[in-house]
């Protein structure tokens, strides 16, 4: 199946864009510049499309979008230490596979006659915005916590 | 190296886990490939997959690259925080010797109703220790070796060294190089200016922008006649005057400024402006 390079152009931005997102929000990086963050995901996108072109293997392409990754923040964040990015990095392409994988599963059960590029969007969109999601919750869990952390220290 | 494995326990810690969770991440993409094969996903992605056969023997030969390295590191690891803890045994001794000694010294003063030599062997002694603690602070491990062997050899002369700190320099921007050009030159030029029995005294502080560095000492003043910092120009003599040239020329490579704060007593003046990091791999050329 082709799909469409457009499509392929949209959804892939977005699901970087969440990608790096949560990357960031676990490796709390305070300086989180929206156009940082864009021309990162534009970056990740164009060698992710370029080795979809080359060598359009699985295995290949989720170490090779890992790699790419980890030098990219690496180099937009230098103060960042490399263990940490590393950590991250897989951290969220463990989350990805996983969300991807799931919603993949529950959309070849269910919905037997959607085209592969209807099945494609139906199981894409859920695990970008669950990715998003889960950015928000650690987010919000961090600065509760630094909240109640700040009022402890000050009560004491 | 973008970090320094042998100082940070946490990075040490870090690198351990970020190896094993890579080693899970291989594992749980192999799996997948065999479920996107079992389940033929892969024509939806349009994704090519490896066969089980192939998936086995990168499984196989990845997972024994990864857990070799595991096994490297933490070995690696353990054997310097091994080392670290004689090193820390070895200097607990070394003070202990070092206190009996001192104490021996101040019980002769004492029996001997010599109540003012006791009073300056003491504050000797304060001073000694306060630099040694001070010095323990700083997290430049290059910055606080050029200061400790400069420690050393004033004890050896028989001239006082003090050195004050309020900052960690967590990110100075000097390479290990240079800090060793700049300081070990200023450093030198003030044991060589400071009388016997002399004081030599190091501030190193942080504010909001820069570093300040004070360099003082006992000596003789500075003829404010001549710029000391010019190429060839000293009160040494003939062939000498060329590393405060060198200290100048690598301070102001940093956006740094040196210049002479006081005359009597000599004082020197560093200021290094505190940047992104960056700075060092700019001038790391040597």
């Amino acid at each position: 199946m082709n799909i469409p390079f457009e499509l392929m152009i949209v959804y892939g931005f977005i699901e970087k864009v969440a990608l790096v997102l949560l990357i960031l929000t676990i490796l709390n990086v305070a300086n989180k510049k929206i156009i940082k963050i864009f021309i990162i995901s534009i970056i990740l996108l164009s060698l992710t499309l370029i080795t979809r072109q080359y060598y359009n293997n699985y295995l290949f392409l989720i170490f090779s979008g890992l790699l790419s990754t980890i030098i990219v923040l690496k180099i937009s964040y230098r103060k960042v230490y490399l263990p940490n990015i590393v950590m991250a990095s897989t951290l969220s392409f463990f989350v990805l596979i996983i969300f991807e994988m799931i919603f993949v599963a529950i959309g070849l059960n269910f919905f037997n006659n959607l085209s592969e590029i209807q099945l494609w969007l139906v199981t894409g969109i859920p695990h970008i915005t669950m990715i998003f999601l889960l950015t928000y919750l650690i987010y919000r869990i961090r600065r509760t916590r630094n909240v109640l952390q700040f009022k402890e220290k000050h009560q004491n | 190296m973008f970090f320094n494995l042998k100082k940070n326990t946490r990075i040490r810690k870090e690198v351990i886990v970020s190896i094993s969770l890579l080693q899970g991440l291989f594992i749980f993409i192999i799996s997948i490939n065999l479920f996107l094969v079992y389940k033929n996903i892969n024509k939806i992605y349009n994704f090519h997959v490896l066969s089980i056969e192939n998936s086995s023997i990168i499984l196989f030969l990845v997972s024994l690259i990864l857990i070799s390295t595991n096994t490297y590191l933490i070995f690696i690891f353990s054997k310097n925080t091994e080392d670290e803890k004689q090193q820390l045994i070895e200097n607990l001794r070394k003070q202990r010797h070092d206190f009996i000694n001192h104490l021996e010294s101040l019980s002769y003063f004492l029996n001997n109703n010599e109540t003012e030599e006791a009073q300056k062997y003491l504050h000797n002694i304060g001073v000694m220790i306060t630099t040694q603690s001070q010095l323990d602070k700083i997290k430049n491990a290059n910055f606080a070796s050029v200061v400790n062997t400069f420690m050393n050899k004033c004890e050896s002369k028989g001239i006082y060294f003090e050195f004050v700190a309020n900052s960690e320099l967590n990110n100075f921007p000097m390479s290990p190089v240079h800090v060793t050009t700049v300081f070990s030159n200023i450093l030198n030029n003030a044991l060589e200016h400071c009388d016997n029995e002399g004081m030599i005294c190091l501030e190193a502080l942080e504010n909001e922008t820069d570093y300040i560095f004070t360099i003082s000492n006992t000596g003789q003043p500075i003829n404010d006649q001549i710029d000391i910092f010019e190429p060839g120009v000293s009160t040494k003599g003939e062939g000498r005057g060329y590393g405060l040239s060198l200290v100048k020329e690598t301070v102001e490579n940093y956006n740094g400024e040196v210049y002479i704060s006081d005359y009597f007593p000599p004082t020197f003046v560093i200021k290094v402006r505190k940047g992104d990091g960056n700075e060092y791999n700019k001038n790391n050329a040597c």
